[in-house]
């Protein structure tokens, strides 16, 4: 009777454990709270633990004990398991609430109120429990009721992180989500060192101390005090060693206050926090800022598209760290002002074209003005115009002005592949011309010379007696000719005056020849 | 946990509170405002550490003193020349009386929203005041946006201070034509750029013409002149040749006469010619009778 008493408050503190768990991760889920979401896990080794002292109360009434004792084994086995997958659980959180950024809580007085519901959850379960424990005399579920109570507080502590952020204090959430991770390693710690005890011994885990966060710790703190705390006050001095890297300036303060802004790479002191502070500057690196495309209006008018990056490095460190609260913001926005005022200077075609040098030159320098006015210890290494382009819109019109250009150069050159062919052609043909010419006159020039020769030559032989040479070139001249023609010799007698001779002549003077006939 | 333990250890834990409810540190990067019981009564501007009345009787606010950048939305505005332009401005600006600021704009998005009024209002006035011309030209003394600005950020200045800020410099990051009028400056820049495509062809089309006419008119001078040669050199072939045979026949025209009479009948007189010769022909002398 007392055993099924045991078991059904149990059962009814499992059951309202889930419950629980399923509002706390509800609630984590409204507002971000980490530290909601930690308790929710912190809860669910509670019902880790209820689940034990369950099945150990089930067990012990069981006879047969070589069952039991296997149950109890495998009980084992996953405790260790549970137990390492809480640490996991509380790592990750640990991860987020280092992470850094600041958490935006939404929701926060309607979950406080929640929050609130758990506590009071909380601890009638526990008190329950106990209730129920020490009426049935079970050491194991009066413990189980502490463990719901060391629960309690930690919703307790999820309220006043709340709260805390409520009123302003923003890192109150994440703080409590710390603690109660330790909360949620220590219950891990104890399930598993008990599991191990209880695997080298046989039986189920002893969850049967009031504590169960804290029972092994406790032990070992004991040892640790002799040293433990002229330990702690040196690991806290410790902490005071700080690395300045190759490329990083060290800049190191003393509560705010800067008392050395120049420290050289390398291993250096200061007093630990929250005393000294240093912060490292990087000095060696060449940032890159990219501008975003923008429509810029030109010197005439027109609009082009433009974007421009800008590489900068560190030129003061301590300018840079304190004079200036964003300087990537600050670079992009001066360059982007000062592209745009050369731009709106300069006519659309200097900056597609030629002009782009120039306009980088001018932008670099005026960049370096802003900056330095703003004291911001940034030297701009180079401006460099990533694309200056016409919009979308009247990129065709661009277009085809680039190809008429081209068609110029073709006319152009077609003109000049005209030029360098006729031009040549034409001193060929003079050259020949004239080569024709010096022939003819040294031809006509030979020609005279020897056929002067020829006459002078037959007249020295002429001279020597001209008659009877001129009688004989004559009579042989006839002779030559006359041999070749028809020839009508008349006699002298005939009076060749009143005398009709008749000639048929030509072509046609066979056939009237034979019609005479 | 005997008695002694828990005072020690409350002592320790009041001393501790104690101690970060009435110290504070302040960093080269901030001033710190104290407050009594919310109401601001000094600022601290030097860093290092410093001390109040506990918590709550005086608390502390920190602000950023650092140069900071912001980027209004982007707004528009009406020149002289009653031409709409989109102008996106950027203040570079910081806390310089943290009290002031508290006071009056308490936060940095009070602060932001204060910028923006003032600056751009001093920016609608002075757009109202020049051409679209004097802001945006290729005409380097007709420049004006540097002195506007400069003027601008003068007197934002002056304004601004008595919300505890300063700003340094205000310029303008983007200035361009509203959507609604960027059309029509689309189809003008592709007017101009079609004007300036028409005439690339036609200058080149110009340009050609004018070398092969000058190509051409090489080629006639060449040939010209090259006639010319050739005229002179006939010339001179056929004048040499008249003189050389003139000097030789001019020994004894007689024969040459008799000797190129002889060349000629021998060319004249062919097959189809027919000869009547008389039988007293002086070549036929001894034809009808021998010797008388």
């Amino acid at each position: 009777m007392y055993a099924n008493r045991k078991e059904k408050a149990l059962i009814i503190t499992i059951g309202a454990n889930f419950l629980l768990i399923a509002l706390k991760f509800v609630l984590a889920g409204m507002s971000g709270s980490l530290a909601l979401k930690a308790g929710a896990w912190h809860s669910f080794s509670d019902i880790f633990v209820s689940g034990l002292v369950l099945v150990g109360l089930v067990l012990s009434r069981r006879e047969d004990l070589t069952l039991s004792k296997g149950i109890s084994r495998i009980e084992n086995i996953v405790s260790v398991f549970v137990s390492f997958f809480m640490l996991y659980i509380g790592y990750e959180i640990f991860q987020e609430v280092i992470k850094g950024e600041e958490r935006v809580l939404t929701q926060v007085p309607i979950v406080i109120t929640g929050a609130v519901l758990t506590i009071v959850v909380s601890y009638f379960m526990a008190r329950y429990k106990i209730f129920v424990g020490k009426e049935t005399n079970s050491p194991s579920l009066v413990a189980d009721g502490y463990h719901s109570m060391v629960d309690m507080y930690g919703s307790i502590i999820v309220v006043v992180g709340l709260t805390g952020y409520l009123i302003g204090l923003r890192n109150m959430d994440k703080v409590a989500a710390v603690i109660i991770v330790v909360l949620i390693g220590l219950a891990a710690v104890e399930i598993c060192t008990s599991s191990f005890k209880a695997l080298r011994k046989g039986g189920l885990p002893n969850t049967a101390h009031r504590n169960v966060h804290l029972e092994s710790v406790r032990k070992y703190l004991r040892r640790l005090r002799i040293v433990g705390l002229p330990l702690l006050v040196f690991i806290y001095f410790a902490t005071g060693i700080y690395y300045v890297q190759w490329d990083q300036v060290g800049i190191e303060k003393r509560f705010g206050r800067p008392i050395e802004t120049e420290v050289p790479p390398g291993l250096h002191y200061r007093l630990p926090f929250p005393m000294g502070q240093v912060d490292l500057i990087n000095t060696a690196n060449i940032k890159t800022i990219e501008t975003s495309p923008v429509l810029m209006l030109t010197g005439d008018e027109n609009l082009v598209e433009v974007n421009t990056s800008v590489h900068y490095t560190v030129e003061s460190a301590i300018n840079f760290a304190y004079q200036i609260k964003d300087p990537d913001a600050l670079v992009k926005y001066a360059v982007e002002s000062v592209t745009r005022q050369i731009v709106s200077q300069v006519g659309i075609d200097l900056l597609l074209t030629t002009g782009k040098t120039d306009i980088l030159e001018q932008a670099k320098t005026q960049t370096q003005e802003i900056l330095n006015k703003a004291l911001s210890g940034i030297r701009v290494v180079n401006v460099q115009l990533l694309q200056a382009i016409p919009p979308q819109e009247v990129i065709v019109a661009f277009q085809e002005v680039s190809s008429a250009w081209e068609d110029r150069a073709t006319y152009l050159n077609e003109a000049l592949a005209y030029q360098n062919e006729v031009v040549p052609v034409s001193r060929g043909e003079a050259a020949g011309m004239i080569a024709g010419a010096i022939g003819y006159r040294d031809q006509k020039i030979n020609h005279a010379v020897g056929e002067a020769q020829n006459f002078l030559n037959r007249l020295e032989e002429y001279k020597k007696a001209p008659n009877v040479t001129e009688t004989r070139m004559y009579i042989e001249k006839m002779e030559e000719i006359l041999v070749k023609t028809d020839k009508i010799i008349i006699d002298s007698r005939i009076n060749v005056g009143d005398t009709d001779l008749w000639f048929v002549k030509g072509k046609d003077a066979e056939k009237i020849l034979r019609r005479e006939e | 946990m005997s008695i002694r333990k828990i005072i020690l250890i409350s002592l320790v834990v009041a001393t501790f509170g104690a101690v970060n409810l009435i110290f504070f540190q302040v960093d080269l990067t901030e001033y710190v405002v104290v407050t009594q019981f919310g109401k601001p009564v000094r600022a601290v501007t030097d860093p290092g550490l410093h001390w109040k009345l506990p918590d709550p009787f005086q608390s502390i606010q920190r602000f950023d003193n650092r140069l900071t950048v912001f980027l209004p939305n982007k707004m528009e505005f009406l020149t002289k020349d009653k031409k709409n332009i989109d102008v996106e401005f950027y203040p570079a600006w910081k806390i310089t009386k943290p009290v002031e600021f508290m006071k009056t704009v308490k936060d940095i998005p009070g602060a932001q929203a204060r910028l923006t009024d003032i600056v751009s209002s001093e920016l609608g006035v002075a757009f109202g005041k020049y051409d679209l011309t004097s802001i945006v030209t290729t005409d380097e003394n007709n420049m004006k946006l540097k002195e506007m600005m400069d003027n601008i950020t003068r007197v934002s200045n002056d304004k601004v201070k008595e919300y505890g800020l300063s700003i340094q410099d205000v310029r303008v990051k983007v200035l361009s034509f509203p959507e609604k009028n960027k059309l029509s400056v689309f189809q003008r820049m592709r007017a101009e750029r079609e004007k300036i495509a028409r005439k690339y062809r036609s200058e080149g089309s110009e340009e050609a013409s004018k070398i092969r006419a000058d190509a051409d008119k090489e080629k006639t001078i060449i040939l010209s002149k090259a006639y010319e040669t050739v005229q002179k050199l006939k010339g001179e072939g056929d004048a040499q040749a008249i003189r050389i045979y003139a000097d030789a026949f001019q020994k004894d025209p007689e024969f040459y006469k008799f000797l190129r009479s002889l060349q000629a009948y021998e060319k004249f007189i062919d097959t189809k010619t027919t000869a009547i010769l008389p039988t007293d022909a002086d070549i036929l002398k001894y034809f009808a009778s021998p010797k008388k």
